[in-house]
């Protein structure tokens, strides 16, 4: 299955679970992939939108924190301990990024540096994290990553 | 209403780190080669799990099992599986899987991402997720722990993690 990364050399990648992401010195760069709560209700999933949204960008903080990735203080609160409900996470602002060259709509939001886009794709919701100096994000799919495999963590050595 | 089922506990028992995420401590899941009166440890995992609730008028948990590996000095491969439940919690009574809506209980779930999981539109009663996280070992033992995640309240506007929990057995 073809992976979702950006358009351009990051250097070697790191793999958790769903998650693929590099920690350079230029910042953090992640691309999260998870699937829909509510696959056949689209009314349901936009009612719940901004949380889920929310709550991706917690879930990818609390991922990274896990493989030790120091995260701007602002992404790391948020990604342990909230302390409102996700939706009310806020300071979001509309913007497009590029997948396969199409543009789509996503919603960001900037923790001291670093820029996280939420974003809902072929049925998915996508995390997209990139140090905030970039104005955009662009992405396409790749049949080969310089990446650990999947399950890279279940075998020897 | 079915029944819960057994075993699943909060680990350790863990930390509610505010009123919307819950972090199990972290449980060791292990392989040996015994020969005699000595074991030699092969392999070892990590295992925890998260609980965020989404809040407000959501009434949909994001679970992470977060499972990787600690050591490998008998260079073994293994294999992660994850099972998810959800309960009502019944003070006093049996508690009862969710209805209403909610995601199915008894479903493999995938392990080392984000999974949004809702426990159903039904208001004032008390839920709580459960994830069974086992790891089978290359050499035979499948090593199995059962987790049982933060009472949460579910409210229509109000939802969050209780202040205390039901512990599980």
């Amino acid at each position: 299955m073809a992976e979702l990364w950006f358009d351009r050399e990051l250097g070697p990648l790191s793999r958790r679970g769903s998650m693929l992401y590099t920690s350079r010195p230029d910042g953090i760069w992640a691309v999260l992939r998870a699937e829909r709560t509510h696959p056949a209700d689209l009314d349901q999933e936009s009612g719940e939108l901004l949380g889920l949204y929310g709550a991706s960008a917690h879930g990818v903080g609390h991922l990274l924190l896990g493989d030790a990735v120091r995260l701007p203080p602002s992404l790391e609160q948020w990604s342990t301990a909230p302390t409102v409900p996700m939706a009310q996470l806020g300071s979001w602002v509309p913007r497009l990024l590029s997948i396969d060259g199409a543009s789509q709509l996503a919603l960001t939001r900037d923790f001291d540096g670093l820029r996280v886009f939420a974003t809902t794709w072929s049925d998915q919701h996508l995390t997209v994290v990139a140090p905030s100096t970039e104005s955009t994000a662009v992405l396409r799919q790749h049949d080969e990553l310089d990446a650990p495999p999947p399950g890279w963590d279940q075998h020897g050595g | 209403m079915t029944d819960t089922p057994g075993g699943f506990i909060l680990q350790h028992p863990g930390f509610r780190r505010s009123d919307y995420v819950y972090d199990s401590d972290t449980v060791y899941q292990g392989s040996y080669r015994c020969s005699g009166t000595t074991c030699t440890l092969l392999a070892q995992v990590t295992v925890q799990l998260h609980e965020a609730a989404i809040g407000g008028s959501s009434h949909t948990w994001q679970l992470t099992m977060n499972m990787r590996q600690y050591s490998n000095p008998g260079n073994i491969t293994w294999s992660y599986f994850a099972t998810y439940w959800c309960g009502v919690n019944v003070s006093g009574g049996n508690d009862y899987l969710c209805t209403n809506g909610a995601a199915p209980s008894d479903v493999s779930m995938s392990v080392n991402t984000l999974v949004n999981k809702p426990w159903g539109s039904t208001n004032s009663i008390t839920v709580f997720p459960m994830v069974q996280a086992s790891t089978q070992f290359s050499n035979g033992p499948k090593v199995t722990t059962k987790f049982r995640g933060w009472d949460t309240l579910s409210r229509s506007t109000t939802t969050r993690l209780n202040t205390t929990s039901g512990t599980g057995g």
